[in-house]
């Protein structure tokens, strides 16, 4: 009989049965992973599919290849998927350069900027849909570094907890403190007006 | 003219400012609007882009599904394929020599029957063991003893077992024990 797996059970305990082939083991981590992986992927994709795409890869490719995790040299799973995330996102946004000539680049660049610039002047907020509303904070978002980028994503549009934050991007609780701080005047001063 | 020195009377620079009421962009009270408003985006675009990531995640889980249990038929089915090809192949090579076998076999005894005329039985015997031995031990054949009709006896042995250069007895030793009397009552 397939053993059946608790939400309970450690990142460890669960890739250790994905090693063995266990497929219920690996169902259960994608399901506790993919959504903050396809929410990370998605600040460096085009578009929610093409995040999809990139997750769905990199889950597969754990599926195929679960012994290139190793837990002995005491990184935690959560973190070795965030670097997998990183890694591949950057991987495509190389790829997706590549694709586009410079002039096509530069034409989606500076609708970016004059959309975002758009969306921080008229924030009625109330009177617009919330996909406009993620769509004009998501420009905002992106004028901010990556770091500070990724702090938002996960901790204000993902809400997850600091502590959890801060132990995907390998860093200390104060750290992620100070870039949620920096980001946050950054945002307002986005805001405010001139 | 206005005295600069007349506190009751506001400068020109506060009076403007109060007048189109823009509050000054260092002013705290104004950040702290913003600052709600900017809260509230958060809240609104939070919800929408969590339902998004939900959404896309149970069908990227539904997928990766799909996905790993289709990997898996096809690798039992090419599993399965390598089974049957070996297995195809193997009977194959094995039809094949044991084709060669009774070739091998049926050349030997030929040669041996043939000789056995001219040569004493003992000699002939000989001769056919070292044919055999060198025949088995260079094609590394499994030869069935049912072969030995091929030499002309009308009398089949009921046994299938073979013999092997694999196997830890030598060829001569094999022969010799199960062989030797059958071949010698022929």
């Amino acid at each position: 009989m397939k053993p059946s797996y608790a939400p309970g059970d450690t990142d460890d305990y669960l890739i250790n049965a994905v090693k063995g082939g266990d497929e219920q083991a690996f169902f259960q981590l994608a399901q506790r992973h993919s959504a903050w992986m396809i929410g990370l992927a998605r600040r460096y994709c085009e578009s929610l599919a093409d995040a999809e795409d990139l997750v769905q890869e990199i889950l597969l490719r754990i599926w195929n290849h679960p012994h290139k995790f190793d837990e002995c040299r005491g990184t935690k799973l959560s973190a070795w998927l965030y670097t997998l995330v990183k890694n591949a996102s950057l991987d495509y946004i190389k790829s997706r350069e590549r694709r586009k000539d410079k002039h096509e680049r530069w034409g989606i660049y500076r609708e970016v900027l004059v959309q975002a610039e758009d969306n921080a002047y008229g924030l009625s907020a109330m009177a617009i849909s919330a996909e406009e509303q993620f769509n004009q904070l998501n420009a905002m978002i992106a004028k901010l570094p990556p770091d500070q980028q990724v702090a938002v994503e996960l901790a204000y549009l993902q809400a997850l907890p600091q502590n959890k934050v801060g132990e995907l991007m390998g860093k200390s609780r104060k750290a992620v403190e100070s870039l949620l701080s920096r980001a946050k005047r950054s945002l307002i001063s986005q805001i405010r007006p001139e | 003219m206005t005295n600069k020195f007349d506190k009751s009377q506001p400068s020109p620079k506060i009076a403007d400012r109060a007048a189109d009421n823009t509050p000054p962009p260092d002013d705290p009270s104004a950040d702290v609007g913003i600052a709600a408003q900017l809260n509230s985006l958060v809240a609104v675009a939070s919800t929408y882009h969590q339902k998004q990531i939900t959404a896309a995640s149970a069908r990227v889980n539904a997928n990766l599904r799909t996905l790993v249990q289709a990997q898996n038929a096809r690798s039992s089915d090419s599993k399965e394929l390598v089974s049957r090809h070996a297995s195809d192949s193997a009977h194959a090579l094995i039809a094949e020599r044991n084709e060669q076998s009774s070739i091998g076999f049926k050349q030997i005894f030929q040669l041996a029957a043939e000789k056995w005329r001219e040569l004493t039985k003992a000699a002939a015997l000989a001769t056919a063991c070292i044919l055999f031995g060198l025949f088995a031990i260079t094609n590394n054949v499994a030869i069935d003893r049912n072969d030995l009709s091929l030499v002309g006896s009308t009398e089949r042995i009921d046994t299938t077992e073979t013999y092997s250069v694999a196997q830890e007895v030598s060829f001569d030793d094999w022969l010799l024990s199960t062989e030797l009397e059958y071949i010698t009552s022929i």
